[in-house]
């Protein structure tokens, strides 16, 4: 049973509070009576109070009956016609959800009319078809959201709500949207053209880690009517991805490299060519083509854009894909570059003081090392800074990109919080043990400080034989640009001391392992971090390991610190349709469309809200380049949000395949006009497994006649509400009892 | 006959509660229940004390020569000495409630309107009005006849009373200690019993006046006490017009007069279950009053004295009278 006006129903459920309040309110009247023949009335208490407690409880569960019932009939209670039974010409209020699939699939164009235009054209030929007094309830697939919803029997202005809207570049959610329809409907009609984008959230692995998003586990009660998928195939050339090469630091002298990758789908893919333009905010422009063989399928196109404003640090690109396609959304993709000529790292370590052409030796040499590799010359784009441990604070963080920590002994808590926060932001922090002995708990300090859930041992543990590095056939990504010649690097290196580690699953990975499997480098991030941690268990020191006057010290370090920074630039890329950001961005209030698919935007005013957990008050719904904005409005950073070129697959799909994804559910065919089929409530030829019945996405109810049973309840109900208080001991006594008493 | 009914609806009229409030005299007040209650039962209310002839009987040796029938020893020459039924004057002890539950009352009276102290704080006729109005107008019939008449105003015990008399003076002393004596406490059926018994030897009408709400256990063996001694008891039950009919409507906490606890009554639904309770104690305390051969009346506050008072006097005189017969 379902109401036409739930929140009446609501209300009489609420207004049960009247009669139970006024039950309790009038058993307080209290006006002390003297009397004399107490015994007596005693015990008449004691007789009735038995039977009085239930004729008082019998008659305030009537009154709450009452309220109820009458909040109920005046909500214009519908009872669900059996769905098997649903008379197809029947005079009786008919109920229509439609799932309208707006998802970015749906902008296929085929023949000049895209898919979403065609599904809006069934929906809004079902709702015509509606007699007043039925009801309709719109969902769209992209987000999803309720377009009407809950049904109403405004079917004007529903039509209306639908007629206005518009194709969004947010993939598909359809089993999600479902959800939203099962727990009221147990028939749901479903207008799409089932591109594979369409179901891409379900056919493919989840991405999402609720189930509920992935699945269309629907209720067993309930039915899918779905439209049958547009089998046309149609050509469409997607921007796959656009990314500056995977180098840190980006130095805009001499150019900026760029890699974009495109991919082709459709059922002719002949020899073609590929125009891609790609624009910066500031108007640098780069032209590139590519050219497609017969039947290749993904291209990989790259490219130098010259950036001519060198005094930003930071530049969005736009890459456009000029060519004649089936999917438009697609052919556009974002990107920023961190435009800057070096790395800055920052040395945290004791520096070495002259006083009175005394000096005393402060600097371990392990600093010295580390400095050394990182700057072996001066053209390699990674500047150094050395910092003193106890003046570490957010000042000096600001601008580094790294921080390679030697000294953590020497660092006191308030200089691991900003560390801490510091990482939240996108440092990157690599920690080295101190070289000597000391009373300090640097271990747990550090392993609190960024809730990693390591353990490391307190004292160092020495091996002699010192031991070797174990060789891994597959290096680590941040290693990814040393593979050829890693194993020959590694060979010579040897471990004397080192401190154990132990890093639980989940909770950082092993970069570089010793020989007797102890963890030699380490990464770890902490949660809703876009920076990271990487751990030596071992410092860069003789007595500890020969790493520092081995090639590999050179390469490691520099290639930890590019791959790292790199890493953290990447981190910055979203789908459109998300509502939380990819990592937290420090003092970030506010996001802003910075450049869209038609250029540099200035639109202050459609801002979205983004909470200190990076949560958006709204999802993303246009692709392009948003700056961040703090409370006065400075950027405080960049992030881009791209179409999913999974979700804009314009390859068409199998009405088996479709019946394979959606449990429970129908695909209509007929010989005829679908959409008059869809909105007709005369038969409809439906094939389930290959048998056929007949049925409509409109559903019946005998709503009036119901509201009339719960009509006729009430006055019953109100009878014997009278005739309990009037005339049982709980009102007051008939004439005739009173008679004869007297 | 007719004439006779005619007097009596007219001192019923006089005797309703409303008439008898405005009379501001407790004296007056008494008087009028008292002849209004003996129109058409004595002839002359100054019959006094009677010796009567009852038989015959030879003289012997040792006989009084004052009791010789000379008349008969002139005509027959026989001694033969006459023999008396001698009528021996009533000694009547009326006892009325002054227990705390005598206190209530419903019908209203105007501020000024002659009544006992009891009344005198509430502005109602209360069932203790009720009961000195018809113990005044006892004692004052009583005395009329040369009855020998003793009050008690009794509570857990007799509390103050006025010994045995029957000088004409005696009356107001009566009248006297009715409107000046306070109610208070429960009443003690068992001490009330023996004090009065104490107090008054030899064959005694009891005139008890009370509401009899006490349990009818104690009630019962208070009776049987004085029925022992060879007293013979008039209960006189005085309830409340409210008492008896139970006419509330409402939800409120009823508090006894005796320190009972506060109940929360819904007088709508525990008035049959009262009504019920009341009748069952009212025809047990008739029937216990009856197994002792006493006569039981229950006296309405908001009606009139006269009527039930006249028709038990009746009842008690037609009785006394057959038991002379006999």
């Amino acid at each position: 049973m379902i109401f036409a006006t739930p929140t009446l129903a609501i209300i009489g459920v609420i207004a049960t509070i009247i009669p139970i309040t006024l039950h309790f309110f009038f058993r307080r009247r209290k006006k002390k009576i003297e009397w004399a023949a107490m015994d007596l009335l005693l015990q008449a208490v004691q007789q009735t109070t038995r039977r009085r407690r239930l004729e008082r409880l019998a008659l305030l569960v009537l009154r709450c009956m009452i309220v109820v019932l009458a909040g109920m009939a005046v909500a214009g209670p519908l009872l669900q016609a059996d769905k098997e039974k649903t008379p197809t010409n029947s005079s009786m209020p008919q109920e229509l959800i439609l799932v309208i699939d707006d998802g970015v699939s749906q902008q296929t164009t085929h023949e000049g009319k895209e898919s979403f235009t065609t599904s809006q054209t069934k929906a809004i030929a079902s709702i015509d078809d509606l007699k007043p007094g039925d009801r309709v309830g719109l969902l769209l697939t992209a987000g999803p959201r309720s377009l009407v919803w809950p049904p109403t029997t405004d079917i004007s202005a529903a039509r209306a709500t639908l007629v206005a809207t518009k194709v969004s570049d947010t993939p598909s959610n359809i089993a999600a949207t479902i959800d939203i329809a099962t727990n009221t409907t147990p028939l749901i009609g479903i207008i799409s053209e089932f591109r594979r984008g369409s179901i891409a959230d379900i056919s493919s692995t989840p991405k999402s880690t609720n189930p509920q998003e992935t699945t269309t586990q629907t209720p067993s009660q309930t039915r899918l009517l779905l439209t049958p998928p547009n089998q046309t195939d149609v050509n469409n050339t997607q921007i796959i991805s656009f990314e500056p090469q995977a180098k840190s630091p980006l130095s805009i002298k001499g150019g900026v490299p760029l890699q974009i990758k495109l991919r082709r789908e459709g059922g002719r893919l002949g020899s073609d060519k590929s125009q891609i333009n790609i624009v910066s905010d500031d108007n640098n422009r780069l032209s590139i083509s590519s050219t497609w063989k017969d039947g290749q399928t993904e291209a990989v196109v790259n490219g130098t854009i010259t950036i001519s404003n060198s005094q930003r640090s930071e530049t969005a690109l736009r890459a456009n894909l000029f060519q004649t396609d089936a999917q438009p959304a697609d052919n556009s993709r974002f990107a920023i570059l961190s435009t800057r000529d070096t790395v800055r790292v920052g040395i945290v370590d004791r520096v070495s003081i002259n006083t009175n052409n005394q000096s005393f030796e402060s600097n371990t040499r392990g600093g010295a090392w580390v400095e050394r590799a990182l700057r072996p010359t001066d053209d390699v784009g990674i500047e150094t800074e050395m910092i003193e441990p106890t003046a570490l604070n957010t000042q000096r963080c600001r601008g580094l990109d790294c921080v390679i920590v030697l000294r953590p002994d020497a660092i006191d808590m308030a200089g691991w919080a900003v560390l801490s926060q510091a990482v939240k932001s996108g440092l990157v922090v690599i920690v080295v043990p101190p070289p000597q002995t000391t009373n300090s708990a640097w271990q747990d300090v550090f392993l609190r400080a960024f809730d990693l859930g390591w353990s490391i041992s307190q004292k160092a543990t020495k091996s002699d034989p010192p031991i070797s590095i174990q060789k891994s056939t597959t290096p680590h990504q941040l290693l990814f640009q040393l593979s050829s010649e890693l194993q020959e690097l590694i060979q010579p290196i040897s471990v004397s001391q080192w401190f154990d580690i132990s890093v639980p699953v989940n909770r950082g990975e092993v970069i570089l392992e010793m020989g007797n499997k102890i963890p030699f480098l380490t990464r770890g991030t902490s949660d809703g971090s876009r920076g990271s941690i990487l751990f030596f268990s071992a410092p860069p020191e003789l007595d500890w390991t020969n790493l520092p006057t081995k090639p590999l010290m050179v390469p490691l370090f520099q290639e930890l610190v590019r791959q790292s920074v790199a890493q953290v630039e990447r981190g910055r890329q979203m789908i459109v349709g998300c509502d939380r950001l990819p990592n937290i961005i420090s003092g970030a209030i506010g996001l802003k469309l910075t450049l869209g698919r038609e250029g540099v935007v200035a639109d202050d005013e459609r801002v979205i809200s983004v909470d200190p957990n990076g949560t958006l008050s709204q999802p993303v719904s246009l692709p392009g380049v948003y700056s961040a904005i703090d409370r006065s409005g400075r950027t405080v950073g960049w992030v881009v949000a791209n179409i999913d070129p999974t979700a804009a697959s314009t390859q068409p799909t199998s009405p088996e395949e479709i019946m394979g994804v959606f449990k429970n559910s129908t695909i209509i065919q007929n010989n005829k006009d679908i959409t008059n089929d869809i909105a007709s409530t005369s038969s409809t030829t439906t094939q389930t497994n290959n048998t056929t019945q007949t049925t409509s996405i409109a559903r019946a109810f005998q709503g009036r006649s119901f509201a009339v049973w719960f009509f006729s309840a009430l006055l019953l109900l109100l009878l014997g509400e009278t005739w309990l208080a009037k005339y049982s001991s709980v009102g007051a006594t008939s004439p005739k009892t009173a008679r004869e008493h007297q | 006959m007719a004439e006779g009914s005619t007097t009596l609806l007219r001192a019923e009229q006089y005797l309703a509660p409303e008439t008898l409030l405005q009379l501001a005299s407790f004296e007056l007040r008494a008087k009028m229940i008292a002849e209004g209650a003996m129109n058409g039962i004595h002839v002359s209310p100054r019959q006094g004390a009677a010796v009567e002839f009852a038989s015959h009987r030879q003289y012997t040796s040792g006989d009084s020569v004052r009791h010789l029938d000379w008349k008969v020893f002139a005509r027959n020459d026989k001694l033969y000495i006459k023999q008396y039924q001698q009528e021996t004057n009533l000694n009547i002890t009326i006892l009325v409630d002054g227990s705390a539950s005598m206190k209530f009352g419903t019908l209203e009276t105007k501020s000024g309107w002659g009544g006992t102290k009891v009344q005198a704080g509430s502005n109602r006729w209360t069932k203790y009005d009720h009961a000195t109005a018809v113990a005044a107008a006892i004692s004052f019939l009583a005395l009329s006849q040369k009855d020998r008449v003793s009050l008690g105003i009794f509570s857990d015990g007799i509390r103050g009373g006025v010994r045995r008399s029957s000088t004409s003076d005696h009356w107001r002393a009566v009248i006297r200690c009715l409107a000046t004596e306070l109610v208070a406490t429960k009443v003690n059926w068992t001490k009330v019993s023996e004090q009065a018994i104490s107090q008054n030897q030899g064959n005694t009408l009891f005139v008890i006046i009370s509401d009899f709400l006490s349990p009818l256990n104690q009630i019962r063996a208070a009776l049987a006490r004085l029925r022992h001694r060879g007293n013979d008891v008039v209960l006189f039950t005085i309830l409340d017009n409210s008492e008896i009919k139970f006419n509330f409507d409402v939800y409120a906490p009823f508090e006894g007069l005796e320190g009972e606890p506060i109940i929360e009554v819904d007088s709508r639904v525990v008035r049959v279950a009262y009504l019920n309770a009341l009748q069952k104690h009212l025809q047990e305390l008739n029937r216990i009053s009856r197994s002792f051969g006493f006569d039981c009346t229950v006296f309405n506050t908001h009606e009139s004295v006269g009527p039930i008072l006249s028709a038990l006097l009746a009842k008690r005189q037609a009785f006394a009278r057959r038991r002379l017969s006999k």
